[in-house]
Parts: structure tokens; C-alpha cells; sequence
């Protein structure tokens, strides 16, 4: 499937926190966006992959607003942050083999004003858990472990156990999501931080300080995926995908009871997806991390193979990652200081912007290839290869 | 125990509920495969090493280590509001499976990865009681 399939179109929203308009009014804005975007006209849409995060739409609702004459292709995913790598997988299963022409990968919600993962959504009954979280919730949420960041805490505490990262490791990742940030003017949080603001914000779950933690925000992101011969024709240069995979965890819905509590989806869907690309690890030039607490960007640079576990802290303590380093990582400022509330779409969206050269402050000379992760319920992953050429 | 019980409790499925029957008496029971003897946990309707439905609940030492741990210093659930901060950890049981739990009487600070620990059982129902770890640091 190397290079069958490109992204030809991206959308999205203001992100904000609050953005007076329904999730559903806010996926549209970002889905016409993302097709005026490819080119295309609202009609040429023929597959919509919805994440069922948040308000949990379907292809129905985008296929009676959008007036879809012949809707081929659709399939809702699950696995929260990783939702969105894993779409445009299906999507570019779906072009390249011919069975839709231009497929719609969509999320977003008001995560700020409405749907705030961090307050317990089970509790107060915002949001319907998922089916695989119910054994969580029986075993887990008894204790007060509630919500992501306990999680990824408990996998962080171990990192840092077994390999020595550091609290200020974690905050070099805070410093420089927010110094991208200030790059960038879609950008929620753009004040620039220092290690020492990092160290006095407020403990939340140790080793997880305030500005560990991503913000949540109201929002929407959405990418057109074509198939290489049709993406021939878009208005922008096409992203073309070289190589794609997903990936999950033994033991995908218990951190706990993980043989190796090192080793997630990404870790799988990695070489798969370099072996797709024909490339490696080494060759990136760019890398969008899906990064909702500031220890992900370090597990996730093991997980790859771009250091090996336990390097991660040291590297991007050394700048590695800032603009301008080895492998610069969100230069949009991430999930952390950009925007929270749209499966990492709009990590895709700052990677193909990279590569069109459109990224403004932040454009990287040479982006290209661009990797870009997704992950979700601690530890399903996506990985993506991108390039323009 | 308080009088109303604030804090989510399990919702028990048809495979699980063994398990807090048996937490019920006072006995931390963990499935074992009869046929290759791996433990497993959470609770599963087939063995994950060679899907054999032949699982036993098998009494464990109720002895372990801290695996890792987080102390949560908000609660992200009211239930828990007035018990920050508290401790959440993995539990390594002697016998080698892990389990998330809560460890308690004991100071937060005192928690590290290795820490021994011990299991002890509540009743926070009348319906319902938890396993918790504490302790077993000797002297």
C-alpha cells in the first residue's frame, strides 16, 4: 500500500475554549473545510470515518448535512487517541483498493466547555464509557484511578524507576511544546514556560505536575484521504502516505497487567509501517507525537527505535526535539499547548502543513519525511509516514 | 463504614463475580489456566496463553511488591475528595500476576517501586468488599 493513498485535504475549526457551537456544527466547519481544502466539492465525499469520542457522531449525521449522494465507505473507531492514524488507515485501505474515491476522517468536540476528560466524564455521566473500559472500571476506577493521566502516571513512575528520567526531563517536553506553541497562531497556550515554571506548577498525580498535562480544548480537525491517482489532481501538493499502521498493547485494557509495561501499540505498528515506507527510523526529519502528558514524547521516541528505552529523557533534554534540533516534534505545539479534543488530527494537519511548506514561524527547511503517532487508552497506536515527494 | 458509600464500586460480570465472592470470605482468589498453569487476571472466560476455558480460582499469598505507583494529589472523582493525597499502585504478587490497587495506612512519601505490601479486606457495603494493600515492611 506504499504511496496508494495521500491526504489531500486538511480542516480545521478555531480551537478555543468555548466555542458556542454544537460538536456536530464544529466536525462539519472542519470537514468542508478540509474538502474546499483537497479541492473538492461536498458531494465528491464518498466515505466518513467519525471517532466515537466526545459526542459520538456517525456517518449519518455528516451524510444529512452534507447531502452525501452515494456514501460507500464507513467505519467508527474506538480507541481514542489512536483513532485517528488508525482512520486514515482505513481510509487509505478503502481508496487505494477502489472501494470509495474520497473518505472524510473527522473528530472533535467541545473538550473544554462540555466534555472534560479530566473530570471524570463515568462520574458525571457525560459521557458513556467505552465497552473495553468496563473492566477498568471494575478493578480499577474502584480505587480512584478515573481518568488517563493516573494511568500514564503509573507507566511514567516505572519509566523513571527503571531508567532514571527525571522530572525536569518531562518539563524540557513542556518547555519546548510551548515555545512551538508561540509559533503558532491557532495555538491556545502561547506564553513561553521555563523548567523552573514546570517544577512549581502544581503537583496533580506524581510525577505529573499542572504543565505535564495537555490542555483540553473545543475544536475540530478533518483530512480528505484520496488514493494516489485521484490526489493527482488536489489543489495542494498531496501527503502521500508511504507508510501507516496500527498497533496495540497486550493486554489493551489493563495497564496493569501489561507483560512488558514498556511496550505499546506503537512499538508493533512501527516497523510495519517503516517496513511499508522503506524506511527508517533514522531517516525522519520531522515527527508529530501524539502527546497528552509531556512523558508520552519520550516513551513514544523509544517505542519508535529512535533511541532506546531509557534515552528518551536525555534526549530531549539536550534539544533534540526543539525547532532546530535533531528531530524537531510538534511545531505546533502539540496536544500540550495547541489544541486537545480531536484524535490527534491535528498533529496530521501541522504535518501536512510542514510538508506543503504553509507552517508559518515554525516551517522546518527540510520536513520531509514527517512521521506523525497516535495513541489512545493507554496504548493502542497509530503511526504515519508522510511525504510530499 | 460511612453510612453512604460515595465511591464507585465494581459492577460484576458473569466471569468476575467468583472473584468478589471470594473477597467477600476474605480471600484474594486469582484464575489459574489448569493447563499450563499460568495466572490470570482480570478475570477471563479463557486462559490468553492457550485458551483453555479451564480456569481456577486459586487462593494467592495475598503478598507483593509495588510494580509502580502514582499519588493522586486531586480526585478526578468526588468519591475520592477527601481522601487526597492518596496512593494508586501496581501490585507484583509473589506468585507473579499484577493488579491495580489502592495502598493504604501508610504515609505516600514512604511508597517506592519494590515497597512489600500486604492485602487486607473491607467491607465498604454491606454487599461489597475490596481487597486494599498495606504495609509489610517489617518491624
Amino acid at each position: 500500500m506504499r504511496a496508494a493513498a495521500a491526504i489531500t485535504g486538511i480542516g480545521e475549526t478555531e480551537y478555543s475554549k468555548n466555542s458556542g457551537m454544537s460538536d456536530k456544527a464544529l466536525q462539519l466547519q472542519a470537514i468542508t473545510r478540509a474538502v474546499a481544502d483537497a479541492g473538492l466539492k461536498p458531494h465528491d465525499v464518498d466515505g466518513f470515518i467519525p471517532s466515537s469520542i466526545g459526542p459520538g457522531l456517525t456517518a449519518e449525521d455528516f451524510v444529512d448535512n452534507m447531502g452525501t449522494p452515494d456514501l460507500r465507505f464507513s467505519v467508527t473507531l474506538h480507541i481514542g487517541g489512536a483513532s485517528g492514524i488508525a482512520g486514515i488507515q482505513d481510509a487509505a485501505i478503502a481508496v487505494s483498493s477502489g472501494v470509495a474515491n474520497h473518505v472524510v476522517v473527522v473528530s472533535g468536540r467541545n473538550g473544554s466547555s462540555m466534555h472534560r476528560i479530566s473530570h471524570a466524564q463515568a462520574a458525571r455521566g457525560i459521557q458513556a464509557p467505552h465497552r473495553q473500559h468496563m473492566v477498568s472500571m471494575e478493578f480499577e476506577g474502584i480505587y480512584g484511578a478515573n481518568v488517563p493521566m493516573q494511568f500514564y502516571a503509573l507507566i511514567a513512575q516505572r519509566h523513571m524507576h527503571l531508567y532514571g528520567t527525571t522530572s525536569e526531563h518531562l518539563g524540557a517536553v513542556a518547555v519546548t511544546m510551548r515555545r512551538h506553541a508561540g509559533m503558532n497562531e491557532k495555538a491556545i497556550m502561547r506564553a513561553p514556560i521555563t523548567i523552573e515554571d514546570h517544577q512549581a506548577s502544581r503537583m496533580i498525580t506524581t510525577p505529573f505536575h499542572l504543565f505535564d498535562c495537555c490542555i483540553e480544548t473545543d475544536g475540530a480537525t478533518a483530512v480528505v484521504v484520496s488514493s494516489a491517482e485521484r490526489a493527482a489532481d488536489a489543489k495542494h501538493g498531496p501527503a502521500r502516505i508511504l507508510g501507516i499502521a496500527e498497533g496495540h498493547p497486550d493486554s489493551p485494557s489493563s495497564t496493569a497487567t501489561r507483560v512488558d509495561h514498556g511496550r505499546v501499540g506503537i512499538a508493533k505498528a512501527a516497523p510495519r509501517a517503516f517496513a511499508m515506507a522503506g524506511l527508517t527510523p533514522q531517516d525522519l526529519k520531522l515527527a508529530m507525537f501524539y502527546d497528552p502528558f509531556t512523558f508520552i514524547p519520550i516513551y513514544t521516541l523509544e517505542n519508535l527505535g529512535i533511541v532506546r528505552p531509557g534515552e528518551g529523557g536525555p534526549f530531549v533534554a539536550e534539544g533534540n526535539i526543539g525547532l532546530g534540533g535533531k528531530l524537531p516534534v510538534n511545531t505546533h505545539g502539540g496536544l500540550h499547548s495547541q489544541a486537545h479534543s480531536q484524535s490527534g488530527l491535528n498533529h496530521v494537519a501541522e504535518a501536512v502543513k510542514q510538508l506543503r511548506g504553509t507552517a508559518g514561524q515554525a516551517q522546518v527547511a527540510d520536513p520531509d519525511p514527517c512521521v506523525v503517532t497516535g495513541m489512545g487508552d493507554f496504548g493502542n497506536g497509530g503511526v504515519m509516514l508522510l511525504s510530499a515527494r | 463504614m460511612a453510612d453512604t458509600y460515595l465511591k464507585p464500586l465494581p459492577i460484576p460480570s458473569a466471569e468476575s463475580a467468583p472473584y468478589w465472592e471470594y473477597c467477600k470470605k476474605g480471600e484474594l482468589r486469582i484464575q489459574r489456566c489448569a493447563s499450563c498453569g499460568a495466572f490470570v487476571h482480570y478475570p477471563r472466560v479463557l486462559c490468553p496463553h492457550d485458551a483453555s476455558p479451564d480456569l481456577e480460582w486459586t487462593q494467592v499469598s495475598g503478598r507483593g511488591s509495588v510494580f509502580s505507583y502514582t499519588i493522586s494529589h486531586r480526585a478526578f472523582h468526588p468519591g475520592f475528595s477527601d481522601d487526597v493525597p492518596y496512593v494508586i499502585a501496581i501490585v507484583e504478587l509473589e506468585e507473579g500476576p499484577r493488579l491495580m490497587c489502592r495502598i493504604r495506612d501508610v504515609a505516600p512519601e514512604e511508597v517506592r517501586v519494590g515497597f512489600p505490601v500486604e492485602v487486607f479486606f473491607e467491607a465498604v457495603t454491606p454487599e461489597v468488599t475490596l481487597p486494599f494493600f498495606r504495609s509489610a515492611v517489617q518491624g
